[in-house]
């Protein structure tokens, strides 16, 4: 194994179990995957099958979170909204994370002009607001699935170069790196056998913030009525179609809500136990 | 749902008027409802419209809620029509057709007085409808009386009209806003003038226009309200917060959802009434599957009416059979058997046509959304598979009306069946989206629209029904009744079939202390 | 340190270009269904035809942006398709309202956040520290639609206290603070996390240094520390937090202005993406996006400013 891999090793790690609120977190998580993955096939009913005569019917066995605004099952159809939400989120993340990653960790290593010119051409794509900018290229381009990855992808990705950079750049400095570098090793090698293992922690910490920000610039986005288009569902669509029965003194517009709250919250306390309070915040700060 | 964004409010021309009989008639027809208390005179209307685009104060080339508003305000038209589409005297006191049917004689009203003073003459008439048929105007309306061929005038107070081709309906062609009665010669729009209830007294486009009582109005003793001021919010839960907060006493166009809001403020009333508004499901019976009968059978089987309108509009809406004619009006078809959800006829037409495992694809944009969902579920559950493709609302007309083989369209609805016939049914028809062709039912609407006899037309309009209602490409599942609100203070608008808010015939309204 | 200003002064100048490209871009990139869309059925071949002449869209797009900027610089920005009536005329109306709904919460939000995040620096992983850690990690986990649908559903429809949604027009004082105060308290609850949280980072950096466990050594308390000796140097930091944050304000403004149906700047964007009103939309888009830069700059020069280290930096 590389010294890279060696040192990365040596970082101790936290065997007892995690403390109560990150088992918290990772239950939540678990649960949202699950969803994501079988959600459709847990569900009772179908996604559009109409169940009741009248909209918003209450609570009941055959409805046990009550029914929508067309008298659809609320609890079917988030369960078959959740693969929509949670797998636009993973794959729009994904998308920049692994572009942002591969600029960051790059440009690290290269320094010199090339890094200067990058950095600054980052700088400038990060003080776009993300949200507007996403619903302005939306608003022009259209809201189709790979549409909504691209733009939040182009969104995420300079954040996360900056902060691969940074992580990158504080490893750089390291003996072991220094070393292999000495004994001639290319950029492609350094940067897998050397300086990825050390990134892996706080770059997973930048993950799970990049798919909280995901899922809730998602949301709002179909709150808005410009994400995800029907007849395909997810979360904030879901909430978008029930805020009238919010003046009725009916609920189903919260449900739909609470779920993406509390997968969020559920992803911020595992990165919370993952990445340590330090973790945290260098991220959070580079994100902004 | 929404039903006045989308297609629906952009569609086709606003609704005409009446059923065909002519008769001559005081303007006062006794209303029960107005006569039961009584009107006091003052006070203001502050309405808010929905849509801001028309800034122009010319009838003829007016468009969108907000301008139709106004201009019915400021001017008047020769034949008014009257809550239940029918045609009664306007301006125009009385009116007489030849036993052609191609020469209608109208005899004006006397004394009618301008905003500016001057009184109304043939002179006047002559000129507005001429403005409207000249092509340079670029009126809208000039298609909808593109019929008339010849306008003369025998003396100061009759209007002769020659038609192209004989029309039993034709007094409804004039209750087109676009034929409202301008002074001759006057095309400043911005010191509009008019023989309406209301006159000019404010206009500032984009913000707000004020209208004060036209003293001399023809109507003696009306309007009772000293002026109305008239603006545009847009959005509509903040239209609904301005009425509930009391900053507006009169608002068009609540969406059925927002109702239990407004009811349940002790201030508000909702003013509702069945309307012609409709949405066609329909399918081109020139491309199959669908042009066997058994599969367009199969597809108007295959939905529940009664708990289509419950979930989409919410008790605000009338179900409808197929036909898109009130059943209000007196040619409709009442001996048509009403369609019901039957999934045992679904499973049988669909059969006989060989297309039990087909998936109907329907193409919808984003403004039929809810409709088009709880009908593919209906349809999947009767045995019929349906899937949907969506557009977005401003692309759908350009790619799926009149292309697709099965869409959804948006329709104003029209008052007289020869209208309604016409628009889209008959064979040459430029918006016949269905693309159903049947010679034999274009002779039965021309038949009809020539002959003077109710009883002939009766036979004529209902047959022609029946072919429609039994073969045709259209699946119309309900009518949407016109949802709007005032403060209850305001009384006087009676609900009116072919308008928002009474059709804006405000002189009777009043606002109590 | 002059340089360092007019460093990034230039690159915000570079990025307000890049922004206006990008919205330009976006929201002009399609004429065919530009045109579809705001005409609806009412598209004939002329009419289609004279909308295309009117904005513009059949010169290369190179020229149409060169024009556009032109006259936005000069104060020009156009008609509204749907209305008819200037963008500028649109727009007055609606930033006022924005910047009210903005100066309201930050009124409410920085006093707030300063409080509480002194406080959790004062006792670093303390009870209140760990407590209010928790609270505020729940805080910006949850959408905005999310809060501001509890707080109608409490306070507008079970408790029917306030309105639920604000009204055009304030008539009087009264009203206009009924009306403001659930579109703030949403604002504020998203917000409030974020700002504690990077207030106490700033604050227990600061506190690092060597001379404040000086003070402690010599028996000063702990409010004293705080408020005598790291407050004045924090403040720098916060100061950019606070700029920071105002950008976030500005985002966040426009999911909380559609819930409530609060007539400003963010709900005019969305209702002109609605509409597909072109110039409506460009205007609305850049300048919120300016308006974001233009913070974040501040943010980042006031930070670069009160660093000692870089400020001294040759």
């Amino acid at each position: 194994m590389s010294a890279g891999e060696a040192t990365a090793q040596a970082i101790p790690r936290p065997r007892r179990l995690p403390p109560p609120l990150a088992c918290i977190g990772l239950a939540i998580v678990a649960i949202g995957l699950i969803m994501a993955l079988l959600g459709p096939f847990l569900a009772r009913h179908g996604a559009g099958e109409l169940i009741s005569e009248r909209p918003f019917p209450a609570a009941s066995w055959a409805l046990p979170f009550g029914g929508d605004h067309l008298g659809r099952d609320v609890l079917s159809r988030l369960l078959h909204a959740a693969p929509v939400t949670i797998g636009l989120a993973l794959g729009a993340t994904t998308v920049g994370f692994v572009i942002g990653l591969t600029v960051g960790f790059f440009t690290a290593e290269v320094r010199g002009r090339t890094d200067t010119m990058i950095t600054w051409i980052l700088d400038i794509l990060v003080s776009f607001p993300p949200k507007l900018i996403a619903l302005i290229a939306i608003a022009g381009l259209g809201s189709s699935l790979p549409i909504l990855i691209a733009t939040l992808g182009f969104v995420h990705a300079p954040r996360v170069a900056r902060v691969a950079r940074a992580v990158a750049m504080n490893i750089s400095a390291m003996d072991f790196v220094e070393a292999a570098r000495a004994r001639g090793e290319s950029v492609l090698a350094v940067m897998v056998r050397e300086i990825w293992p050390s990134a892996r922690r706080p770059m997973a910490v930048e993950f799970g913030l990049r798919v909280t920000f995901s899922i809730l610039v998602l949301s709002s986005l179909s709150f808005l009525g410009l994400g995800v288009q029907p007849p395909m569902t997810d979360w904030g669509s879901m909430v978008r179609e029930n805020m009238s029965g919010i003046f009725l003194g009916t609920p189903a517009a919260l449900i739909p809500a609470l779920a993406i709250g509390i997968l969020t919250v559920g992803i911020n306390l595992v990165i919370d136990w993952i990445g340590g309070s330090s973790g945290r915040r260098l991220t959070e700060e580079l994100s902004r | 749902m929404a039903i006045d964004q989308g297609i629906s409010r952009r569609s086709f021309n606003a609704a005409l008027a009446g059923a065909g009989a002519t008769a001559a008639a005081p303007w006062g027809l006794a209303r029960a409802q107005a006569q039961a208390q009584t009107p006091r005179r003052g006070g203001r209307l502050v309405c808010a419209f929905n849509d801001g685009a028309s800034e122009v104060l010319d009838p003829a080339r007016t468009k969108g809620q907000n301008g139709i508003g106004r201009c019915c305000l400021l001017y008047s038209r020769l034949v008014d029509m009257s809550p239940q589409g029918q045609p009664v005297p306007g301006l125009a006191e009385s009116w007489e057709p030849n036993a052609a049917a191609d020469t209608w004689t109208f005899k004006l009203r006397r004394g009618v007085q301008f905003h500016n003073g001057k009184t109304m003459t043939t002179k006047d008439v002559v000129w507005t409808l001429e403005r409207v048929l000249d092509a340079k105007t670029a009126s809208s309306g000039r298609a909808l009386l593109a019929d008339i061929a010849e306008i003369k005038a025998t003396d100061d107070h009759t209007l002769e009209l020659k038609l192209k081709q004989a029309d039993a309906d034709f007094p409804v062609v004039l209750t087109a806003y676009q034929a409202m009665i301008l002074p001759e010669g006057h095309s400043d729009f911005l010191a509009p003038i008019g023989t309406g209830p209301f006159m000019h007294s404010l206009h500032q486009p984009g913000i707000r226009s004020v209208f004060k009582r036209h003293p001399n109005y023809w109507k003696s003793g009306r309007p009772y309200v000293d002026e109305v001021e008239s603006f545009a919010i847009a959005d509509p839960v903040a239209r609904i917060n301005a009425l509930l907060a009391g900053e507006i006493n009169a608002m068009i166009t609540v969406e059925p959802k927002q109702v239990e809001r407004v009811k349940s403020n002790r201030n508000c009333a909702i003013v509702t009434t069945t309307g012609p508004r409709h949405y066609v499901h329909g399918v081109r019976c020139d491309t199959a599957p669908y042009d066997k009968v058994d599969v367009r059978l199969a597809l108007k089987h295959a939905i529940d009416r009664e708990r289509y309108r419950r979930l989409v509009l919410g008790d605000y809406a009338i179900v409808a059979n197929d036909l898109p004619i009130l059943p209000s009006n007196p040619y409709y078809n009442k001996d048509l058997p009403q369609r019901a959800y039957d999934p045992d006829k679904v499973k049988f037409h669909l059969r006989k046509a060989g297309e039990e495992n087909t998936e109907f694809e329907l193409h919808i944009s984003s403004a039929h959304v809810d409709g088009a969902t709880v009908y593919a579920d209906m349809a999947r559950q009767a045995g019929l598979k349906l899937k949907l493709t969506r557009y977005p609302a401003e692309n759908y007309l350009d790619v799926a009306w009149m292309k697709k083989p099965f869409i959804i369209s948006g329709w104003f609805g029209r008052p007289t069946v020869a209208l309604a016939l016409q628009v889209a049914y008959v064979s040459q028809a430029s918006w016949n989206e269905t693309f159903w062709k049947r010679p034999e039912f274009d002779r039965l609407v021309a038949d009809a629209r020539k002959t003077l006899d109710q009883a002939k037309r009766r036979d004529l309009f209902f047959e022609a029904q029946r072919m429609l209602w039994e073969d045709g490409g259209a699946m119309i599942p309900v009518f949407e009744n016109w949802i709007d609100a005032t403060s209850s203070k305001v009384k006087g608008i009676e609900p009116h079939a072919f308008g928002a808010l009474g059709f804006y015939y405000w002189d009777g309204a009043w606002v109590d202390a | 340190m002059a340089s360092l200003v007019l460093g990034r002064l230039l690159l915000g100048a570079v990025t307000l270009l890049v922004a206006s490209l990008l919205v330009f871009a976006g929201t002009q990139a399609l004429p065919g269904d530009v045109t579809t869309a705001i005409l609806g059925n009412e598209a004939t071949p002329e009419t289609r035809a004279a909308l295309v002449e009117r904005l513009g869209l059949d010169r290369p797009i190179h020229v149409q942006y060169f024009e556009w900027a032109g006259r936005f610089l000069r104060g020009d920005l156009g008609l509204s398709l749907v209305n008819d009536v200037p963008v500028s005329r649109l727009l007055d109306l609606r930033l006022k309202n924005t910047f009210i709904l903005a100066l309201a919460t930050i009124i409410v939000v920085v006093p707030l956040s300063l409080f509480l995040g002194l406080l959790c620096a004062a006792y670093p992983n303390g009870r209140l520290d760990s407590s209010i850690s928790v609270v505020s990690l729940f805080l910006i986990s949850l959408p905005e639609f999310l809060v501001g649908i509890i707080l109608v559903l409490l306070f507008a429809v079970y408790w029917s206290v306030l309105p639920a949604t604000s009204i055009s027009g304030f008539r009087s004082f009264e009203h206009l603070v009924r009306a403001l105060v659930l579109p703030v308290l949403t604002l504020t609850f998203a917000i409030l996390a974020h700002m504690v949280r990077m207030t106490r980072a700033a604050m227990l950096e600061v506190m690092r240094a060597p001379y404040i466990e000086m003070a402690l050594l010599k028996g000063a308390s702990r409010s004293r520390i705080v408020l005598r000796h790291a407050l004045p140097n924090a403040l720098g930091p916060i100061i950019n937090v606070i700029a920071l944050n105002l950008g976030y304000l500005i985002s966040g403004v426009v999911v909380v202005e559609v819930i409530f149906a609060y007539p400003g700047l963010g709900k005019l964007l969305v209702e002109a993406i609605g509409n597909r009103d072109l110039p409506l939309l460009q205007a609305v888009a850049l300048i919120m996006v300016a308006a974001y830069i233009v913070f974040t700059l501040l943010a980042d020069i006031v930070a670069r400013l009160s660093n000692p280290r870089l400020r001294f930096k040759q």
